[in-house]
């Protein structure tokens, strides 16, 4: 029997899930490369961009240390991003300290463009950035996986543990916040 | 700041930017953009956050892969505190079965009483159903009424025995309803982390 395969020919996630579980350590290598660019950006946008990597890792290590228990009841890149958030929330109760400033990611500088416009971008960009900087978690979350991930209101739910509904108000709530941020 | 009532197009402004709209879907949107400026300003506000949150910060994820095999193998060598903790969540789901299993022989023994009273009271209606003469219905106040046991009148309760005194029909409901108990605990490892790592 073949396995299932993604639109593109791919091994699925449950697929690789099955195989991990079999002992086959290069599906781990796969499900990685798959997933952890995306959790990176969710987890920077959670404000833990100083240590996105080492955060991305321990997502991963716990994950697949419980993977013998995950029942695919959500998608594995649901499950990976509800994983992320705990980790973001550990390190923030561990840490108990002030959110840095954010430093503009280089590979945001457009440095081919003439530097006024780089300029007035970075400082676009920074506005946006502070204006997400100032939700609540649970609102940037759900702003972040509604916008940047594509989710619908039912994934984000289950990834930060409230209803559909409830989900669908925070992200009008963050929006609103946004907006009034970047109009003040 | 005013802002559209549409909830339903708003809605879908993240999906139209990342291009995963249906063609009816885009339409209707557009259709709406156009006479509404409200729209037309989130869009672009959804737009320019789109840009800055897709930008992937760096990483090594060769590293994050061998990590994840290293900290797998280390597991295998050695138990972790996570495992055991897994085991020490197990025991209350044994006792749970243990207490099940002792709710349904009790149950089986107190429905032998009934079913042995209720052969006792059935006697005197039988008779009278094979004298054919109409039965007379003694008023509920001519006996007195008594508290406390009653006494014995050839119904024993007989506390002994076990499943395996049950009968193949209850025993196969017995395991049914033994089946249906879910033991396990119906949410994904993510949510049961912090639990067994004693961290809540």
């Amino acid at each position: 029997m073949t396995e299932p395969t993604t639109w593109d020919g791919e091994p699925s996630d449950s697929a690789l899930v099955a195989r991990w579980r079999g002992g086959d350590e290069r599906a781990a290598t796969i499900l990685v490369e798959r997933h952890a660019p995306a959790v990176a950006r969710f987890v920077a946008t959670m404000g833990e961009r100083a240590e996105v990597e080492e955060i991305v890792q321990d997502t991963f290590v716990r994950a697949f240390a419980s993977m013998e228990g995950f029942r695919e009841a959500s998608s594995l890149r649901t499950w990976l991003f509800s994983i992320a958030r705990n980790v973001c929330r550990d390190r923030a109760r561990a840490n108990r300290r002030a959110v840095p400033a954010v430093p503009i990611d280089e590979t945001h500088a457009q440095t081919e463009n003439d530097p006024l416009e780089v300029a007035v971008a970075t400082e676009t960009e920074s506005r946006l950035v502070a204006a997400l900087d100032g939700l609540t978690e649970t609102q940037r979350a759900v702003f972040t996986l509604r916008v940047s991930e594509g989710m619908s209101y039912r994934e984000i739910a289950a990834v930060v543990g409230t209803t559909e509904g409830a989900a669908r108000v925070h992200y009008h709530n963050a929006m609103r916040s946004v907006k009034e941020f970047l109009h003040e | 700041m005013s802002e559209c009532k549409n909830l339903e197009v708003r809605d879908l402004l993240p999906a139209l930017v990342r291009g995963e709209l249906k063609s009816s879907e885009r339409a209707a949107v557009e259709d709406h953009l156009a006479v509404c400026a409200d729209c037309r300003a989130e869009l672009a506000v959804v737009g320019d956050l789109a840009s800055v949150l897709r930008s992937t910060p760096a990483i090594d994820t060769a590293r994050i892969a061998q990590a994840v095999v290293r900290a797998a193998r280390e597991r295998r060598a050695a138990p972790t505190s996570l495992d055991a903790a897994r085991r020490r969540r197990a025991m209350p789901r044994r006792a749970w079965l243990a207490a099940a299993s002792l709710i349904a022989v009790a149950g089986a023994g107190a429905l032998a009483v009934v079913a042995s009273r209720n052969e006792v009271r059935q006697e005197p209606a039988a008779e009278v159903a094979r004298n054919d003469t109409p039965a007379v219905v003694q008023p509920a106040r001519s006996e007195p009424v008594r508290v406390g046991p009653r006494p014995a009148s050839g119904t024993e309760l007989v506390m002994g025995g076990g499943v395996s005194d049950l009968a193949d029909a209850d025993l196969e409901s017995l395991l049914g309803v033994l089946e249906g108990l879910d033991a396990e605990i119906d949410v994904e490892p993510a949510v049961l982390l912090p639990l067994l790592e004693g961290d809540v």
